[in-house]
């Protein structure tokens, strides 16, 4: 058994872990720590093994080489029923033969709880996902956010080392999508658990995580901070993953330390950031954030100093709270910019075919090599 | 989702029952008037009202004597095909292993091997065993000929259980036993009510094998009704058919009213 002080969270370590499907590689030496308390999500397209990596934890697989440690013991031989962990699955996989309350008790019942005791426990789990009232429903009585947390509840219940989530709200429309994560988000606080979660939605693994883990072909290609992942992607994989940005292709004019300029294909020569290991000469592709991007009329003062380059709003997309400028910017292509409407959109100083002048901060330009592996999944 | 569609058992029940019915029907309007005749002779629409040929059935302790043996081959029969088809079926859904297809279909040949040819081969392996005109050879014959009906539909129904049911009851602390006891069971039990439906059903009818396994003093049902209509052709049989339809029809709406409650479960 994982041993455990009940409401004590626990590390998860993997070494080197790697896992094939017969021929098919789904995870390839897969190393992570994650802390006690903390909850990290498994980020990364279809198929790139995110799914494998949290069945390896659970035990519902067994890597082919690898070591994996719950807390300090090794794990890999310990069959699931003995880890100590709670898993929320895509489908739920809530059982539609016991009622909502049965299938709440269930990890209570194996663990020898029982009588009053296991009915206050399981009370208790149902109003923490504010289903109080709802115990001797059937699943399939139940809505899709409700199955969710149930089966959240279920997973909890019986206070779990670790709490492993497999996209347990893609089936989710988007408002409860969003509700949902800020419950996960503080039951996961409330009852000071670890947890890893896995999905495919970017957005969502920002905002719930204390590490976002990037995955890409059964391997980390990052892992970090959400803020670290999104504004420092280390590769272009990354980079296109995490969120929509500008792209402009150059060669590198003046490089060798951390900023350096950038000639676009295009003709202009812009600041950018640079990869380490990018020199003078190398082709690169320049990514730039839309909401990194500023626009100013062109009779207004430019906000920052530095560079900043005349073009031509050629449509603007409103969005509510922000509009997306499409700006021609000569010598440098096409650039959106990503305006929050502080004033009324209608007000017009930044209307389709006026005359502007873009510019970005040259830490927020981030180079990456052209034919870098990772570039091929451009968005 | 309250209306979800039915599990392949519940499918398979409720087909084999209307098709039972609409099979017993015909024969049924027949058989049981026949069953209350006055008249020896078998005429229609009988002309009077009596119970003589139920109490003729009491008088023949031959009759009661096949019963026994037929009810006693076909529960035991039923329950061995039971055990092994359930866990045939696990191994079959649940793993591949070399010549699994090969098995499989060895499993099922007697739903397609002619009757007779299984009855030859039978009694010719029994014989040799000390096992013809015993208990035990007519419980081993019917084993071979109930279990590809048990096996099909815990095959089917097994095949319909999602797989991460068990994996969520493994993640919440069930072993492999629990989790099949406590999850994998309940899910599976309107598939093996429609096994074991058939199974007793099949086993009870059963007639071609059968005769090549009875003999003096160990005698099935239909082989000894059999007999009897060779020397008798009275009501005699229509009451025991009428005896055998009631039994049949409590068995099909208690196991309906079972699996009925289980169909509220999806
Ligand atoms: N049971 C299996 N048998 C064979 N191949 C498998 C199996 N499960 C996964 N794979 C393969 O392993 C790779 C990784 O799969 P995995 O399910 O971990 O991906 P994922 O990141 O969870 O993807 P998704 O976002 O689509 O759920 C894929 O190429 C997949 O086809
Ligand atoms: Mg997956």
């Amino acid at each position: 058994m994982v041993d455990q002080i009940r409401g004590e969270p626990v590390g998860v370590e993997l070494t080197r872990v790697a896992k094939s499907y017969g021929a098919v590689p789904a995870v390839r030496g897969v190393s992570l720590a994650i802390e006690p308390g903390e909850i990290v999500s498994l980020l990364g397209p279809s198929g790139c093994g995110k799914t494998t990596t949290l069945r390896i934890v659970a035990g519902l697989e067994r890597p082919d080489a690898g070591e994996i440690r719950i807390g300090r013991a090794l794990v890999n031989t310990l069959p699931p029923w003995k880890r100590n962990i709670g898993m929320v699955f895509q489908s739920y996989a809530l059982f539609p033969h016991m009622t909502v309350a049965e299938n709440v008790a269930f990890g209570l019942r194996m663990r020898g709880v029982a009588g009053a005791t296991m009915d206050q426990e399981v009370a208790a789990a149902l109003a923490q996902v504010r289903l109080g009232g709802f115990g001797e429903r059937r699943p399939s009585e139940l809505s899709g956010g409700q199955r969710q947390r149930v089966a959240l509840a279920r997973a909890i219940v019986t206070r779990p080392s670790v709490l492993l989530l497999d996209e347990p709200l893609a089936a989710l429309d988007r408002q409860l999508r969003e509700s949902m994560q800020i419950e996960i988000r503080e039951i996961q606080r409330a009852v000071g658990i670890t947890a890893i979660f896995v999905t495919h939605d970017q957005e969502e693994a920002l905002t719930l995580s204390d590490r976002v883990v990037v995955m890409e072909d059964g391997r980390i290609v990052q892992s970090g901070t959400p803020a670290e992942i999104y504004e420092r992607p280390r590769t272009r994989f990354v980079s296109d993953f995490v969120g929509f940005s500008n792209v402009l292709d150059g060669r590198v004019a003046e490089g060798g330390r951390e900023l350096g300029t950038v000639t676009l294909t295009a003709g202009r020569l812009v600041p950018v950031s640079l990869a380490p290991d990018i020199a003078p000469g190398d082709e690169v592709d320049v990514v730039v954030r839309p909401e990194k991007v500023w626009v100013a009329a062109a009779h207004e003062a430019v906000p920052t100093a530095g560079h900043a380059f005349p073009g031509t709003i050629t449509h603007s997309v409103y969005m509510g709270a922000l509009t997306y400028h499409h700006v021609a910017v000569e010598g440098v292509g096409r650039v959106v910019a990503m305006v929050p409407n502080v004033e009324p959109a209608t007000s017009g100083t930044l209307a389709v075919g006026s005359a502007v002048l873009v510019g970005w901060r040259p830490e927020s330009a981030l180079a990456f090599r052209r034919n870098d592996p990772g570039a091929r999944a451009a968005s | 989702m309250t209306a979800s569609p039915p599990r392949p058992g519940e499918r398979l029940l409720a087909g084999y029952v209307g098709l039972v019915l609409l099979f017993l029907a015909l024969p049924v309007l027949i058989v049981i008037p026949l069953a209350f005749s006055t008249d020896a002779s078998l005429i229609f629409p009988p002309r009077g009202f009596s119970l003589k040929w139920f109490a003729n059935i009491l008088e023949r302790p031959e009759f009661a004597s096949a019963f026994r043996v037929s009810a006693t081959v076909a529960v035991v029969a039923t329950s061995i095909s039971l055990v092994v088809g359930t866990l045939a079926a696990l191994a079959f859904v649940r793993y591949r292993f070399p010549g699994r297809d090969t098995l499989l279909l060895v499993f099922m040949t007697p739903l397609i091997f002619p009757a007779i040819v299984l009855a030859a081969a039978l009694a010719l392996v029994l014989s040799p065993l000390g096992l013809l005109r015993s208990i035990a050879g007519l419980v081993c014959a019917h084993v071979v000929l109930t279990l590809p009906y048990m096996l099909r539909t815990a095959i089917a129904t097994l095949s319909e259980i999602d797989r991460s049911l068990e994996e969520a009851a493994q993640t919440l602390g069930a072993n492999r036993w629990r989790t099949f006891r406590h999850v994998t069971l309940p899910l599976l039990r309107p598939g093996l009510l429609a096994g074991i439906t058939f199974s007793l059903i099949i086993s009870f009818d059963e007639f071609t094998v059968s005769m090549f396994l009875v003999g003096p003093g160990l005698m099935t049902l239909p082989l000894e009704m059999y007999n009897y209509s060779e020397f008798t052709l009275d009501p005699t049989l229509a009451a025991i058919s009428t005896i055998l339809l009631g039994l049949t029809t409590i068995a099909i709406v208690v196991i309906e009213k079972l699996v009925g409650l289980g169909r509220q479960f999806s």
